[in-house]
């Protein structure tokens, strides 16, 4: 989550701005932050560092959080006016789009603000909002990405076109002194290297020029040095480019109503060429039932209470018409072009609450018309653990994506092809790689972790083990050919590591799980076996046999292979560096039948 | 010095050392009558009380290592090749081979390099033949061990025991030997247990006087098993929602992206779905396992809010899973009783393509709930979080506004620790969105988190990490603090 730094100073001065002289003190500000839904993450006083939803970007800025401020407190309500001037009715577009960027990003839009002033503090928190928008809706500066220029600098004026240039075409670009073509801004410069993949593979590379051809940006790349926005710049042009209308007329909004209630005043431009338009920057009309309100919410607000509400989040209810008569309790909302996050009505029930104030909303609890239950796994375990904590177990924790060297590597197998396997793709950590498929070359390695500690050590883990292949799971809706890659199994396994450990002392812990865990109906057999984990001769299959109907419509007698037990390879041990024998078992737990009630 | 109680097995240890003054503790445990475990914690008490001391000692111990454990009569190789040549005369070398079978090779190379033999070529056939016997030593390297390993039924036997040379050149190849040192504790009396009275009567062994013993000396600690800490927690939070009315359920870890972002209405081209953040599993793709109605209403959901195409084949992909919203969801939208009154909850690991931290973990447990039921409101949602969190012994509760993409409105609640003297954030809530639950009855109330932070806050463990190290001493001695 985006996280940013405000100054109390800042924001109790814009809050009180425009509040008929009411000064808001920071405690009050401060109590308030969080019913915003932004979280304070450090607070000295002076400074506060808040974390905000990635769907609110318009709060990357002390202005766009004092507009919300001055709703909540009561200070200003309603609709934040962007009074953007509309572009002359017949003058002449002064953004062209030309066909060469229909393949490459067809879409530009832009506005003008006028007249404000640029401290450093304000250009630092533009610089924010205009890279969380990036990050966020700009999905990298794939989607859409914004240029900042300061308007008194673009020296060939108006109208400006925006088209596609070959990579030989030169310029000065941002924070650089010399021309470079645009072959030497990919490879020699930060932003080109990092942004520079969203345009290649075209011939030509998008770019803005002005009225006499020099180049004002290279989107999504890098603008260019001659329209450097520095404090003190009054006039601000503001393009945004993309592939998404939709997209680049939302953070045009965003960056426009922060640069308005910064102080300055917008102009709206003609923009036409593809299917570019000039930025309508509109209110839509969202209807919300206060009736579904109060039931979603609980509470039992009039329609004039929930308009009111609404006021607090700057938005605009639309007066209820009385002479249309009835109890009619949709409130029609305008919703200004900043807040792309409100989309239906559920989004304006959100608002309501947030304008009634959260801490006011006060917990009712009524009674369950249901009764709780187990899953029945959860109860197989729980008679697991009760055994093998009673048998002096200490239960182990280990992760479900382990890795090849304690799946593999340690535990006696030989490393397979990965499409034996089940890989995370780019995994953050080699630690967690690899999806394990048993359980006791975890438990062994936790062994090798504490060979400083007392002895007898005895560890256990039930857990999810996973195989590749479909195997319907119990209940699932599958049908047959539509079976999981994947196939999960839960496995109980149990190592005792102390001198006189062995063989018995692993089938006798295992009868006894069992028989805690399964119906006393089912009896075990071992019989020898081979297993990379155990020792040679000191190995069993292990299986189960339902004597009765107790395997839930399972054949009579059958046996059923069900896991191993034994002395646990001296080889894996010495890799270890533990010192004293070991020996366990694992054993599957979806093929055991539930203990009879 | 004061009188002091002696326990029996004391008694008859200080005997035993009276009449032979410096014992292994293994012999001790014979001479005195004792089984090892009471000669050792009689030891243990004498040495408490000052009347024993303990010397270690370190002994050299050598066996028949894999490689000599597969020889035939614990003979060295070439002490076999060359007992073939010189009982049989020169031979042709893939007669001799196929008699030592793989052993041949490593003879050859030794009585070769030694001069105990040589080849010859007759026409074109290899010969072998012996030196004469006075040229070859009666004893070979190494022999001399691996024989005394042999009378020993390849052992161990003491290091001392045999020529530090002869068996030098044994350690030298592959796991023919193996040495292990081993510590030997040796027990003598100290001088304060010149004076000690250690007579016993043998008859009245355990009774009331004679057998009195000092109950205020300390003792080994007995090993207790236990359920992991962790885990404790997660039955608790099991226990709390079977008695507020929701019955468990379980599901796969392995999710289609369909349940696990798609139908939560997470975009396709949304960054938590990228594979920083989210594991792929490197295998087919499975089936969505959704009905076509429930598929075209969400690909219809996503194209209508986020103004972009949904691809199925990227809701094909397989993923861990991220949340357990996919399983309660799920269970909410495939059950045949999808429409009556359901309280459900699920607990399971979850999983994040992230760099473990103090605070981050690959993997962890979350808990999910859901209620689908008439009149269910925000301020129910919020009364059932107050009173769950009040039942795991966390009065201080508060909510704010946060935003989740699949629920709105949403929350967050709050918790206030006393230890770390602020408020804690626990779990997200909210109404899922009408999109997510369209064809069911009622709206539906979800909250969940994650449960490794209650642990922490019961356990008063800083570093997440913890909890997955299965570090014996911490599993053993983690305690419950009351002032979480």
């Amino acid at each position: 989550m985006p996280v940013v730094e405000l100054s109390y100073e800042r924001l109790e001065g814009l809050v009180s701005r425009g509040g008929g002289g009411t000064r808001v003190s920071r405690d009050e500000i401060s109590e308030k932050l969080p019913y915003l839904g932004l979280d304070i993450e450090y607070d000295d006083g002076d400074a506060v560092r808040i974390e905000y939803s990635p769907n609110r970007p318009d709060y990357a800025t002390d202005v766009g959080v004092s507009l919300a401020l001055q709703g909540l407190l009561g200070v200003r309500m309603g609709p934040v006016p962007l009074d953007a001037a509309p572009p002359a009715p017949s003058g002449p577009d002064r953004i062209v789009a030309r066909r060469q960027v229909a393949g490459v990003r067809p879409v530009i839009t832009g506005i003008m603000a006028r007249g404000g002033t640029l401290d450093d503090h304000m250009l630092r928190q533009l610089v924010t909002l205009q890279e969380d928008l990036h990050l966020g809706l700009g999905r990298g500066r794939k989607k859409v990405a914004i240029g900042l220029h300061d308007a008194s600098k673009i020296s060939g004026g108006f109208p400006l076109t925006y088209t596609a240039v070959s990579a030989g075409h030169r310029f000065v670009p941002l924070n650089e002194t010399k021309e470079m073509t645009i072959s030497q801004i990919i490879k020699g410069t930060k932003a080109g290297r990092a942004y520079g993949h969203l345009v290649a593979g075209h011939e030509r590379f998008p770019a803005i020029l002005d009225g006499g051809g020099n180049t004002v940006s290279l989107p999504p790349i890098i603008n260019s040095a001659m329209t450097a926005v520095t404090t003190g710049t009054t006039d601000i042009f503001v393009d945004v480019t993309g592939v998404s209308q939709h997209a680049a007329e939302d953070a045009l909004a965003i960056v426009a109503v922060t640069l308005r209630a910064a102080g300055f005043s917008l102009e709206r431009i003609g923009i036409g060429g593809g299917r570019n338009r000039t930025p309508p920057l509109e209110t839509r009309t969202i209807p919300v039932s206060v009736g579904r309100a109060n039931e979603m919410l609980g509470l039992g607000l009039s329609v004039s209470d929930a308009a009111s509400c609404l006021e607090r989040c700057r938005l605009q209810p639309v007066p209820q018409d009385s002479s249309g008569g009835g109890q009619n309790d949709v409130i029609p909302c305008l919703v200004p072009p900043y807040r792309p996050d409100i989309v239906s009505e559920v989004d304006l029930v959100e608002e309501i609450a947030l304008g009634y104030g959260t801490w006011r909303i006060r917990p009712v609890l009524s009674p369950s018309k249901t009764f709780g239950a187990y899953d029945a796994a959860s109860v197989t375990h729980d008679a697991i653990d009760m055994a093998l904590v009673g048998m002096g177990y200490v239960e182990a924790l280990n992760p479900g994506l382990s890795n090849a060297r304690i799946l593999y590597e340690m535990a006696g197998r030989r490393t397979p092809p990965r499409s034996r396997m089940i890989s995370a793709v780019d995994s953050k950590s080699r630690e967690h790689s690899v999806l394990r498929d048993s359980l006791l070359p975890g438990l062994v390695e936790n062994l090798s972790r504490n060979i400083h500690e007392e002895y007898p050590q005895k560890l256990y883990e039930t857990g999810t083990v996973f195989l590749r292949g479909g195997r319907r799971a119990a209940g699932s809706s599958k049908r047959a050919d539509d079976a999981p890659p994947v196939s999960e199994r839960m496995h109980v396994a149990a190592v005792a590591a102390h001198t006189d450990s062995g063989f018995s002392e692993a089938k006798s812990v295992l009868q006894t799980v069992l028989g805690a865990a399964v119906s006393d109906a089912s009896e075990i057999r071992t019989a020898p076996a081979l297993h990379h984990m155990f020792a040679d001769g000191r190995c069993a299959k292990v299986s189960i046999i339902i004597r009765d109907g107790a395997g839930g419509g399972r054949a009579r007698g059958r046996r059923h292979v069900i896991g191993y037990a034994g002395e646990i390879d001296p080889a894996i041990l010495s890799a270890y560096r533990i010192r004293v024998p070991a020996a366990g078992f694992e054993v599957s737990l979806p093929d055991v039948p539930p203990a009879a009630a | 010095m004061p009188e002091m109680v002696l326990h029996i097995i004391e008694k008859k240890i200080i005997s035993s050392l009276r009449s032979e003054p410096h014992q292994s503790l293994g012999r001790l445990a014979g001479s005195a009558g004792l089984s090892l475990d009471q000669a050792r914690r009689g030891v243990e008490w004498l040495r408490h009380k000052g009347l024993a001391e303990v010397s270690e000692s370190e002994e050299t111990a050598i066996s028949l290592g894999k490689n000599g454990m597969r020889l035939p009569h614990t003979m060295l190789p070439e002490r076999q090749l060359l007992d073939m040549l010189l009982k049989g005369g020169p031979q042709e070398m893939p007669v001799l081979q196929d008699n030592m079978g793989p052993l041949f090779g490593v003879a050859m190379g030794i009585v070769k390099r030694n001069g105990w033999a040589a080849t010859r070529s007759e026409k074109g056939r290899i010969v072998v033949s012996a030196a004469p016997p006075k040229d070859i030593p009666g004893m070979l390297p190494g022999e001399a061990t691996m024989r005394a390993l042999a009378g020993a039924e390849g052992g161990p036997i003491s290091a001392e025991s045999v020529d530090p040379s002869d068996l030098e050149s044994l350690l030298r190849r592959p796991e023919l030997v193996t040495k292990t040192v081993t510590k030997t504790k040796h027990v003598s009396l100290s001088e304060a247990a010149g004076s000690v009275d250690a007579s016993f009567d043998e008859g009245r062994e355990g009774g009331a006087k004679a057998g009195a013993i000092d109950v205020g000396a300390d003792v080994p600690a007995a090993p207790r098993g236990r359920r992991h800490p962790l885990k404790e927690v997660i039955s608790e939070i099991r226990e709390i929602f079977v008695t507020m009315g929701f019955s468990e359920v379980s599901g796969s870890v392995v999710q289609p992206c369909f349940w696990n972002f798609d139908a939560l209405l997470t975009p396709q081209d949304h960054p938590s779905r990228e594979m920083q953040d989210t594991f792929y599993l490197d295998v087919a793709p499975g089936g969505l396992d959704s009905t076509p109605a429930h598929t075209r209403r969400i690909s219809k959901a996503h194209r209508d809010t986020w103004h972009q195409k949904w691809d199925a084949a990227e809701a094909g992909r397989m993923v861990l899973r991220t949340h357990t919203t996919c399983v309660t969801l799920r269970r909410l939208l495939q059950s045949p009783d999808a429409l009556g009154d359901a309280r459900i909850f699920s607990l399971g690991r979850v999983f994040r393509n992230e760099k473990t931290s103090y605070k981050h973990l690959a993997e962890f447990t979350q808990v999910e709930g859901v209620v689908h039921e008439a009149g269910s409101t925000i301020r129910g949602l919020m009364g059932i979080q107050a009173e769950f969190y009040r039942r795991l012994g966390l009065p201080k509760v508060r909510f704010w506004p946060t935003f989740f993409p699949y629920t709105e409105p949403s929350f967050q609640s709050m918790v206030y620790n006393e230890r770390l003297g602020k408020w804690v954030e626990l779990f997200g809530m909210g109404i899922f969105h009408p999109h997510v639950t369209r064809g069911l009855k009622h709206p539906v109330l979800a909250w969940g988190g994650g449960v490794e932070r209650i642990a922490m806050l019961k356990y008063g463990v800083d570093d997440v990490r913890e909890f997955y190290a299965n570090n014996l001493g911490l599993l053993r001695g983690m305690r419950r603090r009351d002032d979480a």
